[in-house]
């Protein structure tokens, strides 16, 4: 069941959108890159350029593979919903959710292959914009020292630190989408329309995502509760030194509404009767 | 009668004071003059460079690289990776200054690492040029340049603190830079798109360092 579920997952029409965008956004911001790349980074750099002078080849596939996953990330991480937010609520609507429960199938267990289809294409998804941006980006611009920056802050990294610290905000990216993912399977299991699912889920994150950007102290006490507070904490495997503390307890965080979602969806999916 | 020797007076008094200004003027030139004709006496060398850098908003690990010379004037730096350098690379910043372009202004002796150094002010005549002036501290008995202050129109301040070895002779073996600069809050924004958070102070005046080693080898005099 497993295999066909992730079959079914991948001749999804918005599984295939969700890549090919990316392709697209990818050559947009590639065109960017090389014609103004060199120039906004001298612009950056001129802050600190009037009493010191900068040695070395700045532009390279690790800032190019850098610079694209800070353009990406949130769309990506919204258009994954198109994918995830149906994956319960279409069989519904459809009525082919009966027909395929009707087989000897518990509803965890249909659940949780869903769940498991919708883990590997949020591997995919990160495994394709690592190709994408770090494997195309070293290939045309070459390796080099990586010039990162966080909260107003330069960090410049060896190219042997820059690919660690891609390794690791990859894998947090990944837990980051899957946080999306099974929330927007959770309202895939609520709502009868995918389009509804699809809809709360991305107003819900929105809604989240402003909150814990805004810099008022009057949500500084309902931060810590938001998963999407931790959406960007990928960002700080690219500083020095990377505070393992902090990131480990975001992960956990992350990892923690993840069950909270699944668990949730499992409960409320097992529990709903299912109707044509 | 009483009128002519007052005027005469006066005239010796104001030779005697000019002179005394002229020869100020040139003593405290001369000293920078001595260190170049010094500088002057090297035809090559090379040398292998560490930068250790202290730059508050901006860190860079530990960097190499080398550095060229050709006499007269050629210099070269290959590093092997994304570093920073002071604003004037490794030329030594005193190396090209003339005499006819500055007023210069002897300030005295003052002692820097134990060694007692003539302070020489400089001031541009070029009133389109960025610096205002410069500050150096020549060794009264090496003639080398300990120190040097740039000061720039328009506010920045970069210090050259120079060590020597026994044996490089007039190249040194350690440069400390201090500069200052402040990031504008604009700026700040731009830099950060990840996060709205700005946690950096709006037109702070902050200070960087840089500590620059050198290894020379192949040194060949004239």
């Amino acid at each position: 069941m497993m295999l066909q579920e992730i079959y079914k997952m991948f001749t999804r029409p918005y599984a295939k959108i969700v890549l090919l965008v990316i392709f697209v956004l990818m050559l947009i911001f590639s065109l960017a890159f090389v014609f103004e790349g060199q120039e906004y980074y001298d612009s950056l750099l001129s802050t600190f350029g009037k009493g010191v002078s900068f040695e070395g080849k700045l532009i390279n596939g690790n800032l190019f593979a850098y610079q694209l996953f800070h353009a990406l990330w949130l769309f990506v991480g919204l258009m994954v919903i198109f994918v995830s937010g149906g994956m319960i609520s279409e069989e519904k609507s459809d009525g082919t959710l009966r027909m395929v429960l009707s087989r000897k199938v518990s509803k965890t267990g249909f659940f949780t292959a869903r769940f498991m289809a919708a883990k590997l294409y949020a591997v995919i998804v990160v495994l394709f914009m690592a190709a994408l941006s770090l494997g195309a980006g070293l290939v045309i611009f070459g390796n080099g020292e990586l010039l990162a920056f966080d909260h107003g802050e330069f960090f410049v990294l060896t190219s042997n630190q820059a690919l660690l610290s891609f390794g690791l905000a990859y894998l947090f990216y990944f837990l980051m989408l899957l946080t999306v993912i099974s929330l927007s399977m959770l309202f895939s299991v609520l709502f009868k329309s995918s389009i509804k699912a699809i809809l709360v889920t991305v107003s819900v994150i929105v809604i989240l995502y402003f909150v814990s950007s805004l810099e008022l102290s009057l949500f500084d006490s309902v931060k810590p509760f938001l998963f999407t507070s931790y959406f960007t904490s990928w960002s700080q495997f690219f500083t020095t030194p990377i505070d393992w503390m902090k990131l480990t307890f975001d992960a956990i965080v992350l990892i923690v509404h993840i069950l909270i979602f699944y668990t949730a969806s499992v409960m409320i999916f097992s529990k709903q009767e299912v109707l044509d | 009668m009483k009128r002519n020797l007052l005027f005469t007076a006066f005239l010796v008094v104001s030779l005697l004071l000019s002179y005394q200004a002229f020869s100020q003027t040139g003593d405290a030139f001369s000293y920078i003059e001595k260190y170049n004709q010094r500088l002057d006496s090297i035809k090559n060398y090379q040398a292998v460079f560490t930068v250790k850098s202290e730059i508050p908003l901006l860190n860079i690990p530990v960097t190499r690289g080398k550095m060229f010379f050709k006499w007269p004037a050629h210099y070269s730096i290959s590093t092997y990776q994304f570093t920073v350098l002071p604003k004037q690379k490794l030329t030594p910043v005193i190396r090209f200054l003339r005499r006819a372009n500055f007023k210069s202004i002897d300030r005295g002796i003052e002692t820097v690492n134990s060694q007692p150094c003539k302070v020489v002010e400089l001031h541009p005549y070029d009133t389109t040029t960025t610096v205002a002036q410069y500050t150096i501290w020549v060794d009264i008995n090496t003639y080398m340049v300990r120190r040097i202050f740039v000061s720039e129109k328009d506010g920045s301040e970069f210090v050259y603190h120079y060590s020597y070895d026994d044996d490089a002779d007039m190249l040194p073996s350690k440069l400390f830079y201090t500069f200052n600069y402040s990031l504008p809050h604009e700026q700040n924004v731009m830099l950060n798109p990840v996060a709205l958070r700005v946690d950096v102070e709006n037109s702070q005046v902050y200070e960087g360092k840089i500590n620059i080693d050198f290894a020379y080898s192949n040194i060949r005099k004239k």
